[in-house]
Order: structure tokens, then sequence, then C-alpha cells
């Protein structure tokens, strides 16, 4: 299912790692990663592509009985997890091999 | 939906704003998408407001909010962008666009054909007086980083036209060092060639030995000239042109080394020249460069030329240095000749400096002023030319697009979009616009050669390189994918905007033919025929010029003579012994028994050339307050007034008597007297030639006008001097005849040949084939502006064709019901062409109105034609009709034939 050979960009990562940590929904997770609306969607659709992340809206009724509109939650798949890990491994590599000389807090 | 919750003005405002953004946004995206986007965004909006963290922070949460939904026009962009990838590619879309265009093009074979040849004929026009004007006044000059060099001119006494310089300014100025890597003096010069027994005379440039290095100019054979070359007494040695070598010589091999008899004298062949180069001078050809210091063996009047300041008749082209600007050379040039005025005043007072870029001089700044209003003029008919092909096309493809309204409306009904739409017509026009810059690249090609092929009857080849440059290419496609847009736009948008109902009703194309949309026909056919009128009306009035041209009497014998041109001092001739032979001439021609008479001069009216004096008569004051004046000016024997058949009409002809070291004579005409002493009686007046000079000469006769420089003039004033008594190189005699004109060019040439071989013929033609030059102009006026008011004028009829077609056909039912009720079907044919007449009508109004405005800024072209000229403008609205009736009355003659069953079954 994934169709995403690529590696991820950094602001994809910081999506794909704010949903893995428990923000569920577009405003939220834009809050949490500082990225601005306009990046955060199309990162998000892509990511569903991928099938790191799936949606799934709010279901109708308990929206309509709380009299509000449904809202669609994002969570990651076990792909998605799988990916941010290795993910998070490679960057930390990353960060060893482009500052050799700092200290591993700097890479944070 | 549930209002938001802020209660305030301002974030209540803001909130607003943001769904307003967001609703924007999802314009952008496929319809389907819509309602997912909008969902998504409105609940993270509601939730943002209305969460508990927010609660009274609502201004701030606000611009969250409105912040948050700018990023919505991304989110939008991306899913479209995907939602196209998605489906079909626009690539795929285009390509799919292009292909169904195509096949529809194809399927309609004689439609296609049609809208080919209106634009190719459109374009081609275009293409060819473009690639002339390209090769005239656009194209680069042959030079090695052409931006450097530049042209420097004297300026005319007192005054800020260029004119050229002398040899000693042209020294001071290539001194200075500081300006320039190095300059060159180059003149255009004419020398005879003599080959296998002809002489011939060709046009040739002399120029500095540094002049091919400096111009970054390779010689394809041999050397280029040494330095000493520049100096007199140095063997005369010649780099001949690449095309000379080949036509005049065969491309003989061992043409280094080898020599041609010049001015009777044996110069070396040391070079060919580059392939294409044809000299400095745009247009003319140069078939031998000849440097300076060989010159002056050749031509004995040079090297008095180049010692003297006054001789200003050649042209100075240099190279700048590196960091130098055209101005900075201009100013320090200026300072200069400020200096030469103050030390020459005889020779450089009142004189300045002109420096142009080389790029931007073809010719002659003063030549080229009179080619740039030409060729705008030339590219506005044109222009206009295509503007009606495009309206042409329009409307066809108007009456196609009509015919498509059903699947228009299908296509728009099952989802496709405007965009779509739009961009599936302009398909089909964008591939006709291309096909027809293909057809008329072919055609201009065609054209341009024709028209060149009318090249001004001078003497000498004219080099134009009309290959298809970068230039003329750019333009061709320029105009071929703007005509596509512009004659295909208005059609697809229309097209794209079906009436759906009436359209899915089947209604064909009679329902929905709104009378909107052939309104904006008739607009179209409204300003075709206008367009068109515009150029009819300014060639009509050309033709009457041209006519009044032909038919005026310049005052001297046309259809009896003949004239020969030759140059005396080129076959080695001193003034005395040229006149010896110059009677001996006469006496020869003269025994022909087909010559009635024969005469001399030194040139002949109406020419290629002009020949002024300066004179001053007493009690006379120019315009200045000056007591001088320039006249037009001519030395003629006795014979000239005879062989020309132009009466004395007070005093004498010249006589034998009239001798070089006796009393000097001239011979006015009455203009001249007019002019100068108020009255035709001045026999015994007397006037004095030049500013400075001192000899009285005596007026011993007045001549008839004759026209002088152009048919069209007011009488000029015109002085003759005898040849006898004063005399100059170039030479024509003039045979009249009783017999045919035409034998007579050949008696004159074999005259010349028998007198001395040696002798170049630079012309030789019956009167009627010299005037032609003076015939040229207008003739090229009419002759252009005929071809192109024509074309114009059957691309209108064809529109006016196509809308009474379309309208018949629209109507036939109408006209079937009127008929079958007892309507006379005259009456009912009547109503569709008094329609397209009006259309007519109020199209050439326009079109000879705007016609006579331009024709009013034309005026000087038009040899005393009025631009209200009755009989051209009676003419033009004949043709008009002509075509009106034939566009119309071969539709409307349809629906007389109409059937009325046929008419009524025909939904």
């Amino acid at each position: 299912m994934t169709g995403r050979q690529k590696n991820l960009s950094i602001p994809a990562i910081s999506v794909l790692a704010a949903v893995s940590r428990g923000s569920r929904y577009g405003f939220e997770i834009m809050e949490k990663t500082g990225l601005a609306s306009g990046t955060v969607y199309p990162i998000l659709g892509r990511l569903t592509e991928s099938g790191f992340v799936t949606s799934r809206w709010e279901r109708y009724d308990s929206a309509r009985s709380a009299r509000r509109p449904a809202r669609k939650y994002y969570a990651t798949t076990d792909v998605g997890e799988a990916e941010l890990e290795k993910t998070i491994d490679f960057v930390q590599n990353l960060g060893g091999f482009i500052a050799p000389q700092q200290s591993a807090d700097d890479n944070g | 939906m549930d209002e938001p919750v802020p209660t305030r003005f301002v974030p209540k405002m803001i909130v607003k704003l943001s769904s307003l953004m967001l609703r924007l946004s999802s314009g952008l995206i496929p319809p389907t998408k819509r309602p997912e986007f909008m969902s998504e965004w409105d609940g993270e909006i509601w939730h943002q407001l209305n969460a508990d963290v927010n609660r009274g922070r609502e201004i701030q949460t606000a611009i969250a909010v409105f912040r948050y939904s700018l990023g919505s026009i991304f989110h939008a962009l991306w899913l479209k962008k995907k939602h196209s990838r998605k489906k079909v590619g626009s690539m795929d879309t285009a390509l799919q666009d292009f292909k169904h265009a195509f096949r529809r093009l194809v399927k309609t074979p004689s439609f296609t054909l049609l809208a080919l040849a209106i634009i190719g004929l459109g374009i081609g026009s275009n293409t060819a007086i473009f690639s002339i004007v390209n090769a005239v006044l656009f194209r680069p000059l042959p030079y090695d980083q052409p931006h450097e060099v530049v042209r420097v001119f004297t300026t005319e006494r007192a005054s800020d036209k260029p004119a050229a310089v002398s040899n000693p300014d042209f020294r001071d100025f290539r001194n200075r060092t500081d300006l320039f890597k190095g300059a060159s003096l180059t003149s255009g010069a004419v020398v005879s060639i003599t080959g296998s027994g002809e002489t011939e005379a060709v046009f040739v440039e002399h120029v500095s030995t540094n002049f091919f290095e400096l111009m970054g100019l390779a010689t394809s054979q041999g050397r280029g000239f040494a330095a000493e070359e520049d100096l007199a007494g140095s063997e005369p040695v010649a780099i001949i042109s690449h095309e000379g070598w080949q036509r005049r010589m065969g491309s003989r091999p061992d043409i280094i080394g080898s020599s041609i008899e010049i001015n009777g004298r044996a110069v070396t062949i040391v070079g060919v020249g580059p392939k294409n180069f044809h000299g400095t001078l745009m247009g003319f050809t140069s078939e031998l460069w000849i440097p300076w210091g060989s010159a002056m063996q050749l031509d004995a009047t040079i090297r008095g030329q180049l010692d003297n300041r006054i001789a200003r008749g050649m042209f100075m082209v240099g190279r700048l240095q590196d960091g130098v600007t055209v101005e900075q050379a201009a100013n320090a040039l200026e300072i200069m000749a400020a200096e030469l005025a103050t030390l020459y005043p005889e020779s450089n007072e009142d004189r300045s400096v002109i420096v142009m870029s080389a790029n931007d001089v073809r010719i002659h700044p003063f030549i080229d002023a009179k080619l740039y209003p030409i060729a705008s003029l030339l590219m506005g008919v044109v222009g206009l030319v295509l503007l009606v092909a495009c309206t042409n096309l329009a409307n066809l493809l108007l009456v196609r697009a009509g015919a498509r309204t059903r699947e228009m409306a299908v296509r728009a009904a099952i989802g496709a979009t405007r965009g779509r739409l739009v961009r599936h017509v302009l398909a089909e026009s964008i591939i006709l616009g291309a096909g027809g810059g293909l057809v008329g690249l072919a055609l201009a090609r065609v054209t341009s050669v024709l028209i060149l092929s009318f090249k001004p009857p001078i003497p000498f080849p004219i080099a134009l390189d009309l290959s298809m440059d970068g230039r003329v290419m750019a333009f061709t496609l320029a105009l071929a994918v703007l005509t596509g847009i512009l004659f295909g736009l208005i059609p697809a948008l229309r097209a794209s905007r079906p009436e759906l109902v009436p359209a899915l009703k089947a209604e064909g194309s009679s329902a929905s033919m709104s009378s909107k949309k052939l309104s904006l026909r008739n607009l179209l056919v409204v300003s075709q025929v206008s367009l068109s009128m515009i150029l009819l009306t300014v060639a009509a009035l050309f033709v009457r010029a041209l006519g009044n041209a032909q038919a005026t009497d310049p005052g001297f014998e046309t259809r009896r003579a003949a004239v020969a041109m030759f140059d005396m001092e080129l076959a080695g001739y001193q003034e005395a012994d040229a006149l010896l032979s110059l009677n001996e001439l006469v006496r020869q021609v003269a025994a022909n028994p087909a010559v009635e008479a024969v005469g001399l001069t030194d040139r002949v009216p109406l020419g290629a050339s002009l020949q002024t004096r300066t004179i001053r008569v007493d009690d006379f004051q120019n315009e200045n307050g000056e007591p001088y004046a320039t006249v037009d000016f001519s030395r003629a024997s006795a014979g000239y007034f005879e062989a020309l058949d132009i009466p004395i009409l007070r005093g004498r002809n010249f006589e034998d008597t009239d001798v070089a070291g006796g009393p000097p004579v001239a011979i006015v005409s009455q203009a001249m007297a007019l002019k100068f002493w108020g009255t035709e009686d001045v026999l015994g007046e007397s006037l004095v030639f030049g500013r400075t000079g001192t000899v009285g000469v005596q007026i011993v006769g007045v001549a008839k006008d004759t026209k002088v420089r152009t048919l069209g003039e007011q009488p000029r004033p015109y002085l003759y001097a005898p040849i006898t008594q004063d005399q100059e190189r170039f030479v024509t005699v003039i045979a009249r005849t009783t017999g045919d004109p035409a034998q007579i060019p050949e008696v004159l040439r074999r005259e010349i040949r028998r007198l001395n071989p040696r002798i170049p013929v630079l012309q030789a033609t019956t009167m009627e084939g010299y005037l032609a030059f003076s015939l040229f102009a207008p003739r090229m006026g009419a002759m252009l502006l005929s071809a192109f008011g024509a074309l114009a004028i059957v691309l209108a009829g064809i529109g006016l064709y196509g809308v009474v077609a379309t309208t018949v056909n629209q109507r036939s039912r109408e006209v079937g019901i009127r008929v079958a009720l007892g309507a006379k079907r005259n009456h009912v044919v009547a109503t569709v062409v008094r329609e397209a007449l009006w259309l007519v009508l109020i199209g050439s109004t326009l079109g000879t109105t705007l016609g006579i405005a331009a024709a009013f800024s034309l005026k000087g072209a038009l040899h005393g034609v009025s631009p209200t000229d009755v009989r051209a403008l009676t003419g033009v609205v004949a043709v008009l009709m002509l075509v009106a009736t034939v566009a119309s009355g071969i539709p409307a003659r349809r629906a007389v034939r109409l059937d009325p069953v046929v008419a009524l079954r025909s939904d």
C-alpha cells in the first residue's frame, strides 16, 4: 500500500509526528507544528495517499445531536508509525553527520 | 450550517471574510470534491471558534481563523492538481483537443482549404513585406561586434543634417585613438571594366586598406589589403566580391593574382570577398573593393578629392574603443568639429559632427529617413489585409460553431467546463493559424521575390538578402499565433456559452442563432467591408495618381526619343579631346537615317540623380536675405532642345560659337526667369555661378518649362549652360527618331563603341524606359495597393457571402411560410439582400471616410490627385457594389428557388 518510495520532507515528518503524538485534526496539527494551513492540508492529503495516515469523519448523528458540524479526524496507520520511526532514525543519523562537532542535544 | 459563535461585530466580519475565502478557494476545485473540502474546513473553523480555550479571545481567534483560511487556497490548488492528474492530464486533454480538431478539419476539407487560403494570404502578404523591410532596415550588418561600429558624418552647413566627410576631416577624426580602435574611409564609385570586347560600368567601393580587418570580415580567398596600398603610386589591386567572382569570373580557381582591366588599367585581384557581403550600402552590390591608393591610379580626380577638405563625398566608418559609447564619441568629435571650424573656416565653418551606431544606418540617414515611412505604410497596408482575413475567419468559424451549438450544449450538460469548451474550439483555430502560417511562408517567399523583381530602373544590380532569418520566422510565428487566437477566440467564447435549453431541444442551428449572434457576425462583416474599403480607396487614388503621372506631359519628347549615358573620364578623356569626340559622336548618330535630331546633355531631367548649381543674381534675395539661390541645372548642346523638342521661346539656342574661353552664356526656363527677374523677358540679363564667382553669365534664351524632379511638381526654375563651355564626365546622348524608338538604344551603343570601345555605357534605353524611374514609385504604390486592396475586397466578399448564405439558410422556414402564404418570392429575397446591402453601406461609408483620411496624409505621393477624387471613389464604389451583388446574390437566389414544402419540413 505504500505507494511512496521517496523520503518524506521535513514538514511532512513534522505533520506525521504530530498526528502520531495525538493531534487529530487540521488546526491542532497546525498549532503543534507551527506550519501554515496551506502547507498542512496538502501534506495530510499526501500522507493519506501514501497510507501513512487515515482519516475518518466524525459520526454524523453525534455531531448533529451536539448541534455542530462534523469534523474530520486523522490518525497514523502502522505503516505510518514504522515510517516515522525509520525517519526519526534517519534524521538523527543525518544530524550527527551534518554537525559532527556539535553535542547531541543540538540535533533535537 | 450553524452560525459561528462570535457576537461582536469585528470578529464576526473577520469570520465572514474567512468563509468568503473558503468559498473562493472551493471554486478552484472540481465540483465533485467540493462538499468534502467545505465540510472539513467548516468543521475546523466551527471547532476553533467554539473551543473552550478560546473563550473570551474572540478577536484573536477570529484572526487566527482567517489566517488559517488563507491556506485553503493551497489546499484547493493541491486538490485541483491531484484531481486533474488522476483523471486525464492537462497535456493529454490538450492533445485530445488537437486530435479532435484535426479530425474535424479533415472531415470538412472545403472549409479547411478556404480557411488555410485566407490565413495564408493574410500572413503571406505580411511576411512578404516584412522580409523586404527586414532585409532593408533590420538585418544586422555582417560586421564583427557590430555594436562597436559607428558611422561618422559631418553635417551640412548650419544644419543638423548629416552629409558625408572629407578625407582631411576623416584623418583628424581617426587620429583620436582614445575614441577609435580604427577607422576606414569608404565611398561608392563607378568604374568601367573591360572584359571580352564590351566595356561595362560597375558599382564598386573604395575603401581604406584596414577596412576588412577592422570590420572583422575575412576574405574567402587570397589576402586582404596591405597597409601601403593606401598610398598613391602603389600597384593597383582589388578584392573582388564573392558574387562577382562567381558570376563574372565563372568561379575560376586561379583568380588570385589574375588581372582585370579597370578604367583602362590592369588591376591585380588579390582576394575574393566574404560570401554574402555586398558592401557598406544596404541594397547596393559592390563588385569590387579598391584601396584608395589604387583608386588614385584608376581615376585621376580622386587624388585631388582626397586632399581637399571641401570634397565631402566619402563615408567614415569606425570601431569604438572598449568602453567608449556612441554619445561620448559624438561629444568628443563635436568639440573637434568646432576646432576644425576655426582652423578651416572656408570648408568647416558651421559644420558639426553626427555619430551613429552603424546598425542604425542602412544607406545614408537621409535616404533611411525616407525608407521608414514607406516601410510603415506598407506594413500598415498588409496589417489591414491580415485584419480582414482574421475577421473573415472569425465569421466562418462563428457559422461553423453555430452548427455545433447542440454538440457544445451536450458537452456542457454532461459537465465539460467552459474553459474546456473554449480550448476545444480554440484548438481548431490554432491548427488553422499554424497551417496558414506555413502556407503564408511559402506565399511570402514567392511574393517578395516577385515584388523585388520590379526593381527600380537603375543600371546596377540590387541585392537584398531575403532569406528567412530568425526575425522573419519569429514574425511569422507571432502572426500565426496571434491570428489563431484573434479569429478563434470570439467564436470559441460564443460557442462555449450555448443557451442549453433551446440548443438541447434539438432546434438545430436556427433557434439558437439568436439575433445577438447574428449581429456579431454583422459587425464582423461591417468591419471587413470597411477595412477593405480603406485599402481600396487608397489604392484607387494611387491608380489615379499613376494615370495622372503617366498622362503628365513632362514638357519634352518622350515617345520617339532614346538616350545613352556614358562616362568619358573613365575612358581617360581630357576636356578638349572629349569635346571633339562628342562632336564626332553626334555626327555619326545623326548620319543614321532613322535619326531626326541628336543632342547632348550631362543630365536628363526626371532621372535618379539631381544636379544643382548655386547662382547669384543682382537684386535677388532668398528667404534668408542672401543674394544667392540653388537651382536645378544641366549642361546641354544646341541639339538637346531639338532632340527633346523643347521650344526656345525667346532669344536663341546655344551655338557653335559658345565655346570655352568665349563669353559665358546660359538659357533659363520660364519659371526661372519669372522667379529671379519677375518677367520672361530676361534676354541680356546676367547671373554669376557660385557664391563668390565674379564672371557674369549672360542669358541668351528662354526655354519652355519642363518637369525636372518629379512629374507632379509645379514648374521649377531650370538653368542650362552650353556643354561646349563647361564639361562634366557623365554625358548623355539623346536621339529622336522617325521610326521605332526601340531600335535606337542599340544604335547609340554601337556608335559609342565605334568611337571608343573603352567608353563604358551606363545605360542605353528609350526615353520611356528612362522615365520609368520617375514612374517607379507611383507604379509600385499603385500596384501593391491595388493587389492588396483586391485581396481585401475578395476576402470581404467571402465574408459577406457567408453571412447572407447563413441568413438564407436560417430563414428558409420563414421564407417557406411566407411563400406558401402567397408572398412574392422576389419580395422575400429583397429583404435578405437589403439587409446585406445595409451592412455594405455602413461598412463602405466608414471605410471610404477612413481611406480618404489616410489619403490626406499621403497627399505628397498622389501626384495632384485629390483624396476626394470623384472618379477614384466612384470606381471603388462600383467595385464594391459588384462584389456585394455577387456575394449576396448567389445565396439569395437559393432562397428564390426554395420549395416551400421542403423548407417547411426542414425542421
